[in-house]
């Protein structure tokens, strides 16, 4: 007995003492000097009181924020993916920006540019830029910053871009591939500048430590978990804050001192930890989530509506029992569109085109000429006229998303109720991703795109132009297709009525079939009024309304 | 003794290698390019194909391996992750005290619970309270743990305000996790616990107990109970590895940055380096843990210890 | 290395009396209540799966937009998820899933460790020191994260999570069976079997098997129980077999973003693992206390 219990008196002993250690010993309190509010984000007592997690007066302004995932590089030039998105824009800078619903191109570091010929661009920048290491930015920098970009190729979007050089001390020479002003500004809206001296000083490529010409630097990170920014002291862009100053005036903002992110994967877990007050604001929150703040007067739900719509792709390549039209159009005719978002809450604006109706090029008059309304009738109708078989169609999906899934299952009820054998594989994000263009694996791929316009997502997808194979991502080629598509890559044939012509031609044949465009929901405390984003609508932290007494 | 603890940590070393070359043939054939996952899905052939000869992905399969081996046995070195670039090595470092806490911790509340449970049934062996005994224990092994997990969060995150929902940084945020991990020990617990005890209580000396008049509350407490706890300790190795595989979930409910939520970052984001690199290093710790528990099952046990005695006698 | 159990192993020799022990294990097994109400409760749980098509009211992929998260009811007996589709139908189809991946996973398992067991057990020697070598390398990853690394290559689906699952549990059995076989091989009648120069097949098959399977069915009910959970586990991941198919994990796993506001679309499915591992684990243990020689007074 005596020893048995001594036994467990020493491993029970041996165990508090690393348990201790262990959620003692690391990360105690953030670097910052917070005593009040402290480090201690999920205290019981503040947990069940959420008004006195509120930062108070005396230490800096905190916000806590709830992410799906947390940056797990923050390298100037890394590839895109969900995490980084949530708190890079806060850390560089790019040249400028382009509003996506006004194609709108609003400069940041640049302070203009001039278009001087088809595709040659004269971009001039501020001459008073300085980093976090007070490194003065010129156009050597800008153009070190944008080879090494293209050099590193983690960005597939830079492929427009041909050359840059100096014109001037501030003024860069950007030559691109293409004569689109939105390839133009996406391309180079896509690169983070950084001073070349900065960069070389820095051992790992910046890889753990940003220095950069952005309001905030990244005092904590544990990559793919949490991050802290604090805000820079004497920061060089602090006069551009303000919305009557500059356009893009929110990627210069410091409104709050400390941005404390943490990862909660699970929704639920994101809207428990707001309503216990461990968090302040819960970002890109699943809408069934967010309904449950939308009546509660203690919280904000702020409703973003993206340009991201989700979308029907038809593997129309020989392999696949869709290369037949008749079917296509059975299958647009037999969705109703507008049930698929009411299963998804209902959220979202309907789409009247292949691609979201919130782009610039979009015409608001497609709304009244139709766009495969539903009808079962004549969807059974096609499905008879046409080769269909029986054969099995499957559908693509990524399961990471559950309203991805779900647009997935409500097309197959769809389709199953007029004799279609519609049949859904689901595949995790990642072989998603490697496999979405393998024709051989999908009749339909349910997914969602982001792009600048409608020329942009149907060149992307439906032009066979610089495809090995001479055939589109839709795994075929259509002369007449193509001819429409390459008026929209030239400035001068980038019209209204081609951009029409190519709506109706690809409306005819369904090639694609969209349904409609997302919203994204954040939910705060009252302690954050106003969410405010980059055109790519992820957040500006140092931009948002915050109510300090709140 | 010593003879067999040498031989036993000596052992350990074609284990661990053995099960790195494991891992790594597994994950060798993951479909998915990391270079696609980097470079995201609008990527041209020809930038991938570079992307993949910098990653050294295009390499024959024995290149890779004996690379990989070198990197990790002889530098140390679990590599760099595919997406954030960031060394794994470190990473694993700063997560790892966190789901050692997380796991010995449950150890703990298992043994707390299904210990006096499997007592229980044991002495009430055959009746009712058998049967209810073992009921509860098993009910906590039979429920899914992210389930169970969640329905802790509702009820004392959310319901009664008690603890918090998620986080690291506080002893109170690892509370539900470690009841929620309990709950998948517990049941082996409670049964060894019972088989332990009926062997002892049928034994001789526990009968010659009782015939001296002793109370039986003595004779369970005093006579049984120590014996039948020595076999438990046999158990606790393979709960522990219960629970290291449950972590995973575990520690992706409560938002805990532990190796499980790290597996999970890398399994979803196909950067299998990262993958690799866990299973590995929770496959060595497995391993020390199930070397600890051997040694000390051996020294606590003098049948065994006998045994051992008798066994180096012969050769 | 626990039980030192050679000493009162009873051996039988012949048909009947191998019947009889059988009937002594049954009478045992049907006195241990849990055990039968475990029995029960796992048969019911098959027949509900296996005449799934009769009993359900509906399909299990007919939707019903305008019944979505329907509260259970006489028309929805469980109510309905977040796609319209009826719980209770989902759930008795989903068995079908469930189940298969429990038993053809362990079933799998079983086979490869009898092959593996019994090369080990019997053999001995130079054998057993090689296969456990190598079981000691795959019992050194803790199993669900070997059949999380295998499942993420394998892909999503029910035949390759059934295999992912099957290789994780091969070493447990393999090592419990060759335990068993280790103790019977010492006995005479095995010996006296060699003498007679019977093949080594045909005395694995005639007189080891028999007499040394039985920790191994108890296995067999056990990790049945263990692998339906571990399936759960690998669709909350994202692996393994995911919505819309109505494997009881899945569905618990898409509806955990409803927990709170519809508690029915987690709950029923949750019910239905629990049951039919809770009753798994019951007869497990009741079929191992009643083979236990140990018990027997």
């Amino acid at each position: 007995m005596k020893k048995a219990k001594k036994y467990l008196a020493i491993l029970l002993i041996l165990v508090m003492v690393l348990a201790l250690a262990a959620c003692g010993g690391n990360k105690e309190q953030p670097k910052t000097p917070d005593a009040s509010n402290g480090g201690n984000v999920a205290d019981p007592s503040t947990s069940s009181k959420p008004d006195t997690s509120k930062p108070e007066d005396s230490g800096p302004k905190k916000v806590r924020i709830a992410v799906t995932d947390v940056a797990s590089n923050v390298s100037p030039w890394a590839g895109t993916a969900t995490g980084r998105h949530m708190i890079i824009y806060n850390l560089y800078q790019p040249l400028l920006e382009r509003d996506k619903p006004t194609g709108e191109i609003k400069g940041i570091l640049m302070d203009k540019y001039e278009k001087v010929s088809a595709n040659t661009y004269h971009v001039t920048i501020h001459d008073n830029i300085y980093d976090g290491e007070n490194n003065h930015v010129t156009a050597d920098d800008v153009i070190f910053s944008i080879e090494m970009a293209i050099k590193e190729g983690n960005i597939s979007g830079l492929k427009f871009i041909d050359s840059a050089k100096k014109v001037d001390d501030y003024t860069v020479e950007i030559v691109m591939k293409s004569e689109m002003d939105y390839q133009f500004a996406s391309s180079v809206g896509m690169i983070n500048i950084v001073t070349k001296a900065a960069y070389e000083a820095s051992p790992d490529g910046m890889s753990t430590t940003p220095v950069s010409t952005a309001p905030y630097e990244l005092t904590e990170w544990s990559p793919g978990t949490s991050a802290i920014l604090t805000a820079k002291k004497d920061y060089w862009g602090a006069e551009l804050a303000d919305p009557s100053v500059k356009s893009a005036w929110h990627w210069f903002a410091q409104d709050i001192d400390v941005a404390e992110y943490t990862k909660i994967s699970e929704p639920s877990q994101m809207s428990i930890a707001l309503e216990t007050g461990t968090i302040d604001i819960a970002l890109f929150l699943t809408q069934n989530e967010a309904e449950r703040f939308m009546s509660n007067p203690d919280y904000n739900v702020h409703e973003i509506q993206d340009t991201l719509a989700y979308n029907l792709f038809f593997n129309c390549g020989d392999n696949s029992v869709l290369s037949d039209k008749k079917l296509r159009q059975a299958i647009c005719y037999a969705i109703d569109a507008e049930a698929v978002r009411q299963a998804n809450g209902g959220y979202g604006t309907m789409c009247y085109t292949f691609g979201s109706s919130e782009f610039v090029d979009n015409d608001p008059s497609w709304k009244n000429e139709g766009y495969y309304e539903y009808d079962r009738d004549a969807a059974e109708q096609l499905v008879k006229d046409s080769n269909y078989n029986g054969e099995v169609v499957r559908i693509m999906v990524s399961s990471a998303d559950s309203m991805r899934t779900t647009v997935a299952e409500v097309v197959q009820g769809f389709l199953l109720d007029v004799g279609i054998n519609a049949q859904i594989d689901p595949y995790d994000s990642a072989t998603f991703a490697a496999n979405k263009y393998d024709e051989t694996l999908y009749d339909i791929r349910v997914d969602t795109n982001s792009f600048e316009c409608l020329a942009d997502l149907w060149n992307q997808f439906l032009s066979a132009e610089g495809h090995k194979d001479g055939k589109n991502y839709g795994h075929f080629y259509d002369e007449t297709l193509q001819g429409l598509l390459d008026n929209l890559t030239k400035a001068d044939t980038y019209t209204p009525e081609n951009i029409k012509a190519a709506h109706e031609y690809i409306k005819e044949n369904a090639f694609a079939y969209s349904l409609y465009s997302k919203v994204n929901f954040h939910v705060s405390t009252k302690f954050v009024e106003e969410y405010v984003g980059t055109a790519k609508l992820y957040p500006n932290v140092g931009a948002w309304g915050y109510n300090f007494s709140a | 003794m010593w003879r067999y603890v040498l031989k036993r940590l000596l052992w350990m070393i074609p284990v661990v290698l053995g099960v790195t070359i494991l891992i790594f043939t597994i994950l060798y054939f993951v479909p998915g390019d990391p270079a696609q996952t980097i470079l995201g899905s609008d990527a041209t052939p020809e930038e991938l194909q570079a992307k993949r000869e910098e990653l050294g992905l295009d390499d024959p399969y024995f290149v890779r391996l004996g690379r990989y081996l070198k990197d990790v046995y002889i530098n140390f070195d679990f590599g760099r992750s595919y997406i954030s670039n960031q060394s794994i090595t470190q990473e694993l470092m700063a997560r790892f005290p966190r789901t050692l806490a997380l796991c010995l911790a449950s150890m703990i509340v298992a043994m707390l619970i299904g210990i006096p449970l499997g007592v229980n049934a044991a002495v009430h062996q055959g009746s009712a309270w058998d049967t209810i005994s073992m009921v509860i224990a098993l009910l906590g092994v039979s429920m899914p743990t992210f389930w169970v997990a969640q329905l802790l969060v509702m009820l004392f995150a959310l319901k009664l305000g008690w603890l918090p929902p998620v986080g690291y940084q506080n002893f109170s945020n690892y509370v539900l996790p470690c009841i929620a991990n309990a709950f998948n020990g517990l049941a082996m617990q409670a049964r060894q616990m019972r088989s332990g005890m009926l062997e002892v209580i049928h034994s001789d000396y526990i009968t010659t107990a009782r015939a001296k008049g002793l109370s039986e509350r003595k004779v369970i407490f005093r006579h049984a109970l120590p014996n039948a706890l020595i076999p438990v300790v046999t158990v606790a190795g393979t709960t522990f590895g219960k629970m290291l595989g449950s972590t995973v979930v575990i520690e992706s409910v409560f938002s805990i940055p532990g190796i499980g939520g790290y597996m999970i970052n890398g399994v979803n984001a196909r950067d299998y380096t990262v993958v690799q690199a866990c299973v590995i290093f929770l496959a060595i710790f497995f391993s020390i843990i199930m070397l600890l528990v051997d040694l000390m099952y051996s020294a606590i046990d003098p049948r065994i210890k006998a045994q051992y005695t008798r066994k180096r006698g012969r050769r | 290395m626990v039980k030192n159990v050679h000493e009162t192993v009873v051996e039988p020799t012949t048909k009947q009396k191998k019947s009889s022990l059988f009937k002594q294990t049954m009478k045992r097994l049907f006195t241990n209540k849990g055990a039968v109400i475990g029995l029960v409760v796992f048969l019911i749980i098959v027949f509900l799966s296996v005449f799934a098509p009769l009993i359900a009211p509906y399909g299990y992929t007919d939707m019903d937009i305008a019944s979505r998260f329907a509260a259970p009811s006489k028309d929805h007996l469980f109510g309905c998820d977040s796609m319209g589709r009826d719980i209770f139908s989902r759930i008795l189809y989903g068995g079908r899933y469930s189940l298969q991946i429990g038993i053809i996973a362990s079933g799998c398992a079983a086979i490869m460790a009898v092959f593996i067991g019994s090369a080990a057990g019997y053999f001995g020697g130079k054998v057993d020191n090689a296969l456990m070598r190598i079981l000691d390398v795959i019992q050194a990853i803790p199993g669900m994260l070997l059949s999380i690394a295998i499942s993420a290559v394998l892909g999503n689906g029910l035949y390759e999570t059934i295999i992912a699952l099957a290789i994780g549990n091969v070493s447990t059995m393999s090592r419990i069976l060759r335990g068993s076989i280790l103790t019977v091989r010492k006995s005479e009648y095995i010996d006296a079997a060699v003498v007679d120069n019977s093949s080594n097949l045909r005395i694995i098959r005639k007189h080891i098997l028999p007499n040394s399977i039985s920790p191994l069915i108890v296995q067999i009910t056990m990790g049945c129980a263990h692998v339906i959970l571990v399936a759960a586990s690998l669709s909350f991941i994202g692996l393994g077999v995911q919505p819309p198919e109505p494997e009881w994990g899945a569905m618990l796993s898409a509806g955990r973003s409803y927990i709170r506001d519809y508690p029915h679309m987690t709950l029923f499915p949750g019910i239905a693992i629990m049951l039919t591992v809770l009753s798994l684990n019951l007869l497990g243990d009741g079929l191992r206390d009643a083979l236990d020689p140990k018990q027997k007074r």
